[in-house]
């Protein structure tokens, strides 16, 4: 999911980095310093999740956990991600400094997207809440993909194949994620309810 | 409660399966490693080492202008090769190699012009000895036994050209013994300078094929045998370059990120935690 640099053309990387600036100011404006160190932990786990490889049948996937992010950070998601893929662009070179705008686009804003719609959901208990994390999860890697697609397309790429070819490919991390944030959520549930309660719409 | 969650998804995941079997592999970055071998240039490209890029788009560029000299895409194993562009080898420019695997994956390697011209530039020194050297068996042939005429005509190019002699020399021996190649261009060589009892045979056989050395077949077998030398070296250069990050990077960032959380919040209790 990482955009290599040099593929994106020049209007989309500035506005790949407009958008990510206004994210990451408001995550940052949002930002408690009580829940700093949540922030820098969940940051250090999307850091480290792009090197967790999950074999699915023949192909072996990443995580990304941009879901789990934005269902306990909410708008700090922005500023997390930001900063962990600015680390993975310069320790791994993953995608790269000049695309990093639209990197930090395409993963934070659909964590944060799903964090207000299935935010309340997270708040309640049993089945609803699972239900709710397993949605976080999905729909973010869902969402990132169809954000990546469209950077791609409109730097010329066919949009069609491409967003074929990338939702195909991460349809099983979907899954996965899924099952990981509706796992996480529900242990956080359980040891730590007040992570979980962050107002995002307020 | 899992497994609740698990069910509906295990059978709609399951036959996706089949689906992502021709899908392209999920990575970070693409690796592009090219090298000149003889007249041509071959990229290899993966996704790890285990990966490869199969039917990536390549495009060969000069790397000053952005010309694009030719475009391509990789075969089953990821490796594309072409000769080096006339054009490119004329106007000595340095060669880009870029790779677009799709879905937002690219990455480049570049190919100086002093790589690929090296082979013509080594190969234009090499013809002097080895046109010495085809000019020996006519003096040797006949008194392969007698090394004394052929000592004083063949002591100009010992003068210009001994360690450069020694090598290829050594070479073609070698092949002889395994192909038959028999180039004439070694024998004599140690006909001249060690015993005659053990130089003779091979100048005889030699002399019997009646095969003359092709400056341009020593060429292509010294490449052969360096190419085949230097092959494990080279797979080492590319599993270095297809290595993912170490534990070093991985800590590395952690450091940061909980560093970076350490100043801020230093700042936010400077600040008297507007918050509290």
């Amino acid at each position: 999911m990482h955009i290599s640099e040099g593929v994106l053309s020049g209007p989309v990387l500035a506005g790949g980095w407009a958008l990510a600036a206004v994210g990451t100011t408001l995550g940052l404006k949002r930002l408690d310093y009580d829940r700093l160190m949540t922030v820098a932990m969940l940051s250090a786990a999307f850091f480290v999740a792009s090197l967790i490889h999950v074999p699915i049948g023949p192909v072996s996937a990443h995580l990304i956990l941009n879901g789990l992010l934005g269902a306990i950070l909410g708008l700090a998601a922005f500023p997390a991600i930001c900063v962990a893929l600015l680390l993975q662009a310069v320790l791994f070179q993953y995608g790269g400094l000049i695309v990093l705008g639209a990197n930090t686009f395409d993963m934070a804003f659909p964590a944060v997207l799903c964090s207000l719609v299935f935010g309340p959901w997270l708040r309640r208990t049993g089945t609803v809440r699972s239900v709710g994390a397993f949605c976080c999860g999905f729909f973010a890697v869902l969402l990132a993909a169809l954000l990546t697609a469209t950077a791609l397309a409109l730097s010329g790429e066919a949009f069609m194949t491409t967003a074929w070819a990338i939702f195909l490919a991460h349809l099983p991390i979907m899954v996965v994620e899924g099952v990981i944030t509706a796992m996480a959520v529900g242990f956080l549930a359980k040891v730590r309810p007040e992570l979980l309660s962050i107002r995002l719409a307020e | 409660m899992m497994r609740v969650l698990l069910r509906p998804w295990a059978m709609p995941g399951v036959a996706l399966l089949l689906a992502v079997w021709a899908c392209p592999a999920l990575a970070h970055r693409v690796n592009v490693f090219a090298y000149v071998e003889g007249n041509e240039v071959v990229v290899e490209c993966s996704y790890s080492r285990s990966e490869r890029v199969r039917f990536g788009e390549i495009a060969v560029q000069n790397a000053a202008t952005g010309a694009v000299y030719l475009t391509g895409k990789t075969d089953e194993k990821g490796a594309f090769r072409f000769p080096v562009p006339p054009a490119a080898r004329a106007a000595k420019a340095d060669l880009r190699i870029v790779l677009r695997a799709g879905e937002g994956h690219q990455n480049g390697s570049v190919v100086t012009a002093g790589e690929y011209q090296m082979p013509a530039a080594s190969a234009a020194p090499a013809v002097p000895a080895v046109s010495a050297a085809l000019a020996a068996p006519a003096g040797i042939a006949t008194p392969a036994a007698s090394a004394g005429p052929a000592s004083p005509a063949s002591a100009a190019d010992p003068v210009h050209s001994p360690q450069m002699a020694a090598s290829p020399a050594a070479i073609p021996a070698t092949t002889i013994a395994l192909s038959g190649a028999a180039p004439a261009g070694g024998p004599p060589r140690t006909g001249q300078t060690d015993a005659v009892p053990a130089g003779a045979p091979v100048v005889a056989q030699a002399e019997s094929r009646g095969v003359v050395l092709d400056p341009a077949a020593l060429s292509a077998l010294v490449e052969a045998a360096v190419e085949k030398k230097i092959a494990p070296l080279r797979a080492i250069l590319v599993g270095e370059k297809e290595k993912g990050p170490g534990l070093t990077e991985i800590l590395g960032g952690i450091g940061w990120l909980v560093g970076l959380a350490g100043i801020a919040a230093y700042a936010g209790s400077r600040r008297g935690r507007p918050g509290a």
